[in-house]
């Protein structure tokens, strides 16, 4: 089949192509997740759209307290970001457990979240963060949060018409901590288990925590009743996490049996959670 | 249908028409000849594709070649200078970081871009920069010294 190929140099432009072309077209930033899908012939569209010249489409800001980042953004230059690295300190070092520096070089944090793999590093992190993303097409901008951006195994709400435009951090005003672990089985593989957490704390213990399992299940998932159990505790120093959930989320894995994955995820959740903490009491 | 791709490759530069589908290292191998550039697993894991685009090292399996044009790069074919081994390639065969070579020129493209940006890095550093590439002949130990070392000379 003949495979046209695009490259818009701006947002709009992209978003036109999408309109025109709609389920026939697919867009490709740093291919580090698409290109093996099109040599697999997994996905085989007519309309290639490449978003890797929208200049305006790499960025990283602060505005009204909030942290902005452009969906063409890399990895690299999210890692070597003065501004992550002091604003967020603590995401700015997820991203070196992301591949290797090759794979940071040219994939982008759009095309991370778009791609929607459970395992992957950067949706859970940004959840607990409570990150909203903006999604564009043809005549619309709507911002929503990532949560419910993400609705499945590599799916989402994008529809054939929309793309990412922008991924939008709100930047904590309380003392707060954040910490993010994985398993893999070499360092910088995609997580077989993973964990975030994002604590705030006042005079009286945790005011707000957020707690996310990643990789196990079709995607990653808030654990909310943990977060009840958190909240109010710490005033006295120790905290007593039981990080217990449904073990039916959790999906078949080539290299671990369920019951592994399960076990390494409360490792993971007791850690994060014990480590943001005492990152929200140093801060 | 196959669209124009003007590539500069070591110093070189080179009219083309590719087909959307062509990933760059493909490109390089088959259509330039340049087949230092190996083809290992095609999934972006092994790292024996890596080029220098624009001084980043990239699995070149893993980008369109289309998305390489108008671009610098630097394969291991060009490290050399009128005859003269770049002192990283010296270093591979003095500290004997090659067994059967495959993953060499990767190793070396990677290490080249570490040392472009980081000319004096600790071991650690070193191991991180050559992440993404696997050997799996040397056990890696021989390749981080020869990185090392070589970082020494060029300081020199
Ligand atoms: C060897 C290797 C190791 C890796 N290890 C990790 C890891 O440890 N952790 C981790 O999190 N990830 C890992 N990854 C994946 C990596 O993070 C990818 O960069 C990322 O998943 C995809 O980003 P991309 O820009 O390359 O997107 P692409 O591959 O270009 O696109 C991925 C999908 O997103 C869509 N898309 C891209 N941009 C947009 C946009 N702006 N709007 C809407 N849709 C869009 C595409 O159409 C496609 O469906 C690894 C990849 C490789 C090859
Ligand atoms: S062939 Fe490109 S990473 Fe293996
Ligand atoms: S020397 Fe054989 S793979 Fe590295």
């Amino acid at each position: 089949m003949n495979m046209f190929y695009y490259e818009p140099k701006t947002f709009q432009e992209a978003c036109d192509l999408l309109n025109k072309y709609q389920d026939d077209a697919k867009l490709i930033a740093g291919g580090q997740s698409l290109m093996i899908l099109l040599r697999q012939k997994v996905v085989v569209p007519e309309h290639l759209i490449n978003l890797k010249n929208i200049k305006e489409g790499a960025y990283i800001k602060e505005e009204g307290g909030e942290l902005k980042i452009g969906a063409l953004t890399t990895h690299r230059q999210i890692e070597k970001s003065p501004l992550v690295r002091e604003k967020l300190p603590a995401f700015a070092e997820v991203f070196s457990g992301i591949g290797s520096v090759q794979v940071r070089n040219w994939g982008t944090i759009g095309g991370n979240l778009a791609h929607s793999d459970p395992a992957g590093d950067l949706a859970p992190i940004l959840m607990v963060l409570g990150a909203r993303v903006r999604v564009i097409s043809k005549s619309n901008s709507n911002e929503m949060p990532l949560e419910s951006f993400i609705t499945g195994y590599l799916e989402t709400k994008l529809r054939a018409s929309e793309m990412l435009q922008e991924i939008i951090i709100p930047l904590s005003k309380a003392k707060s901590g954040m910490a993010y672990e994985k398993e893999s089985v070499r360092a910088g593989d995609m997580a077989m288990a993973s964990a975030a957490a994002f604590i705030e704390i006042g005079s009286k213990g945790i005011t707000r925590a957020k707690v996310v399992v990643g990789a196990v299940g079709e995607m990653p998932i808030r654990l909310e009743n943990l977060e009840k159990e958190l909240q109010g505790q710490g005033s006295k120093g120790e905290l007593h996490i039981d990080p217990k959930f449904d073990q039916s989320i959790i999906r078949m894995d080539p290299y671990v049996s369920k019951e592994y994955k399960y076990e390494i995820s409360k490792v993971k959740l007791r850690n994060v959670i014990q480590t943001a903490f005492e990152r929200a009491k140093q801060a | 249908m196959k669209y124009p791709l003007k590539l500069h490759v070591n110093q070189r530069t080179y009219n083309l028409e590719v087909y959307p589908s062509q990933n760059l290292r493909d490109v390089l191998r088959e259509e330039l000849g340049l087949t230092g550039t190996k083809e290992g697993c095609s999934t972006g894991n092994c790292g024996a594709c890596t080029v220098i685009m624009n001084g980043m090292s990239v699995k070149s399996c893993l980008i369109l070649a289309l998305q390489a044009d108008g671009k610098e790069i630097l394969t291991v074919e060009g490290l050399s200078t009128n005859g003269q081994l770049h002192p990283l390639q010296e270093s591979f065969i003095d500290k004997q970081a090659v067994q059967c070579g495959y993953c060499t020129p990767g190793m070396l493209m990677s290490a080249k871009a570490l040392l472009d940006q980081n000319p004096n890095p600790t071991e650690e550093e070193v191991r991180d920069g050559l992440h993404g590439n696997i050997c799996r002949c040397t056990g890696y130990v021989k390749i981080v010294e020869a990185v090392l070392d070589a970082a020494e000379k060029i300081g020199q």
